[in-house]
């Protein structure tokens, strides 16, 4: 209590004597809450974040506890299934979540192998290129996967175990294809499809734009707000390729096309936008917007939407309905104004820069003579002059 | 404006009406939508500045940061139409703002006097010649602003009558002409309303229409004659507050206006 003892026992202050009494009972109470919410914890924690799990997996064994009735392959630990040189690989140690799996459809408990963070480092396969593919099935990475709820033979075929050519990024977008059809008709004809069909590994494939980490099983739906589609994230998908210089390089994109998207309005709005926009606070345009997304084309494609005045015109207007021609042709797009494209806007930009930093340098010039020449020495005058009165 | 010279509780302050309430209001309207401008408009050009992430998220979005931008732009607009239609309406019609060549004599006596080659310095009269460049140059600076502004506005419209190239043209020009107009009123306009010897360090005449006589004596010599001349002097004692002003002076300072002429207060206070 901090109250001064000139106060105490006086009676117009009749609520400090009985503070004493509910700072004790509140006192009281909070320990008593901290002290519930402390054993709820203990108690609680780990038991209320698996709701139902009876069965633990044993300890030092393959196989956790849970089987749907599917008889699997129970393997020592380092030992894979037949067919498969098995790599140690050394990898982050990952905290054991085993019972994840019942979130996932899995009719045939291939997570309870697959999805076995204990054998994350042994379910490794060599490709024959040296690279490995990781056998094991993250599922606490990809709990809001869109497909959680297909199986895993749905994709995988029904002897996963004896496929001759296992899933590649070449061969991906085909197996997406068998039901996301229109997708994969127009995707095969995109700039990002044909060169992947000629066996260039360079381009997007499905999982490169719908999943963060390109990885089929952690597939998002499209406006899932934590998703690589979501139009606060698109800009940043693309540009885990497209801000890639070596890569630009490679295909002669000069254009620095994140940046100049980025200093757009398009841009700001949609980076300057809250972390929880709804979808209608993003209604601006972002690249799949004006260069398509599964139909994708290069930009000097005659057809593609950003091609020509007349296409740029039909682009433009899907979203200002009422744009003109003249409207195109002040676009600047991601290219920067020159001597030679639209050398009214570099000039004058240019011309006004330069007036205004000679405006503002003469403004700042001349207030900061006044403050040397004038304010300074009135200010020491007072001082001395203060100090002779005082003195 | 008919009686400049007010008393404020007889026998305690004298001043001068340097603003009439319309005067104030547009200053006062002007100082808001600026101010709202500023801080609506700034976010969107340092875009990738953390703080204007930030100051977009206490603004719930960039979309309610644009509206309010364009309901101050509306506010400016409104304002300066207001004054203009004010400077046209007005009887009589004044013309203390129009730049005058004593207005060019002031400005070389003020830097003489500010390189210490002249021991008198420049005698004002309504308005000093920095009163009437902030004045004037408000003028262009809004003309700027708000015409590339309505251009970026309306961006489908305005390119039905304008060429296509001036759309990106205004954009830069407006974003640097509000680093122009930003820089300036913190810098150099606020230094010379507010630094000032007479009124530092906050020169609220601009809000209350009113300077103490005192103060008008040293700051504008030449009007203050004027109005002494036409106008009685409230009787006051001689040497009491209403005419020392609310600043500390040295009793030597303590005249009465009819002893001190106008320009001998500045010289005695400049001139040590």
């Amino acid at each position: 209590m901090t109250s001064p003892p000139s106060t105490r026992g006086t009676p117009r202050h009749w609520p400090k004597r009985c503070s004493r009494t509910s700072v004790l009972a509140l006192a009281t109470g909070l320990l008593a809450l901290l002290v519930l919410t402390l054993s709820a914890w203990l108690n609680g924690g780990t038991a209320s974040a698996h709701p139902g799990n009876t069965c633990d997996p044993e300890p030092g064994h393959g196989t956790p506890g849970c089987h749907v009735g599917v008889s699997t392959t129970s393997l020592p630990p380092g030992q894979a299934p037949q067919g498969m040189d098995v790599v140690p690989r050394s990898g982050p140690a990952v905290s054991a979540e085993p019972n994840a799996v019942q979130m996932f459809e899995d009719q045939n408990d291939c997570l309870s192998c697959h999805g076995n963070p204990a054998l994350a480092t042994l379910l490794t396969r060599k490709r024959p290129d040296g690279s490995y593919i990781v056998l094991y099935v993250d599922t606490k990475g990809s709990y809001n996967s869109v497909h959680r709820y297909k199986d895993c033979t749905s994709c995988h075929g029904a002897q996963p175990h004896e496929v001759n050519t296992p899933l590649t990024k070449l061969s991906l977008s085909e197996k997406c294809g068998t039901c996301h059809e229109y997708e994969y008709r127009q995707h095969k004809k995109s700039v990002h499809g044909v060169p992947l069909q000629q066996g260039n590994t360079d381009p997007a494939t499905c999982t490169d734009c719908h999943s963060a980490t390109s990885d089929p099983h952690n597939v998002v739906r499209v406006l899932d707000p934590a998703s690589s589609t979501y139009p606060k994230n698109v800009a940043d998908t693309c540009a885990k390729c497209h801000n890639n210089p070596e890569l630009m390089d490679k295909y002669g994109i000069v254009e620095k096309v994140y940046a100049s998207y980025m200093r757009s309005f398009h841009g700001k709005a949609i980076k300057l936008a809250p972390k929880n926009s709804a979808i209608q606070q993003l209604d601006t345009a972002t690249c799949v917007n004006c260069h398509g997304a599964h139909n994708i084309t290069a930009v000097n494609d005659p057809k593609a939407p950003v091609a020509g005045k007349d296409n740029l015109l039909n682009t433009c207007r899907s979203c200002h309905r009422d744009a003109g021609p003249e409207f195109v042709k002040g676009f600047v797009g991601h290219k920067a104004v020159n001597s030679d494209f639209l050398p009214q806007v570099y000039w004058g930009g240019k011309s006004f820069r330069l007036f205004s930093q000679i405006m503002l340098g003469g403004g700042l010039l001349i207030v900061a003579s006044s403050i040397s020449l004038r304010a300074a020495p009135w200010i020491t005058r007072k001082l001395r002059h203060r100090r002779r009165k005082e003195g | 404006m008919a009686q400049r010279i007010v008393v404020e509780k007889p026998g305690t302050r004298v001043f001068v009406t340097r603003f009439d309430a319309q005067q104030r209001a547009q200053h006062i309207l002007l100082i808001v939508s600026f101010f709202v401008l500023a801080i609506t408009g700034l976010p969107l050009k340092y875009s990738d500045w953390g703080i204007s992430a930030w100051w977009m998220g206490v603004w719930h979005g960039v979309d309610n940061v644009r509206a309010v931008h364009h309901y101050a732009a509306w506010l400016m607009i409104a304002t300066c139409a207001y004054h203009v239609m004010y400077v046209l309406v007005s009887r009589p019609f004044s013309t203390a703002m129009l730049p005058r060549v004593s207005d060019f004599r002031d400005f070389v006596q003020d830097l003489k006097h500010t390189f210490r080659l002249s021991k008198e310095p420049p005698q004002y009269d309504r308005f000093s010649y920095r009163n009437k460049a902030a004045y004037w140059l408000v003028y262009p600076g809004a003309a700027v602003m708000i015409i590339t502004g309505l251009i970026l506005l309306y961006p489908t419209q305005a390119t039905t009558r304008l060429p296509g190239w001036t759309l990106p043209l205004a954009l830069m020009i407006h974003s640097d002409a509000a680093i122009l107009a930003t820089g300036w009123v913190i810098c150099v306009h606020m230094y010379f309303a507010h630094f000032s010897r007479h009124s530092f360090p906050f020169d609220k005449s601009v809000l209350t229409g009113k300077v103490p006589l005192e103060r008008y004596r040293e700051e504008f010599p030449r009007e203050y004659a004027r109005i002494v001349a036409t106008e009685k002097l409230p009787s006051l004692p001689v040497g009491g507050p209403a005419v020392a002003g609310p600043t500390e002076s040295s009793p030597d300072e303590q005249a009465s206006p009819e002893e001190s002429l106008p320009g001998d207060e500045a010289a005695v206070d400049e001139g040590e």
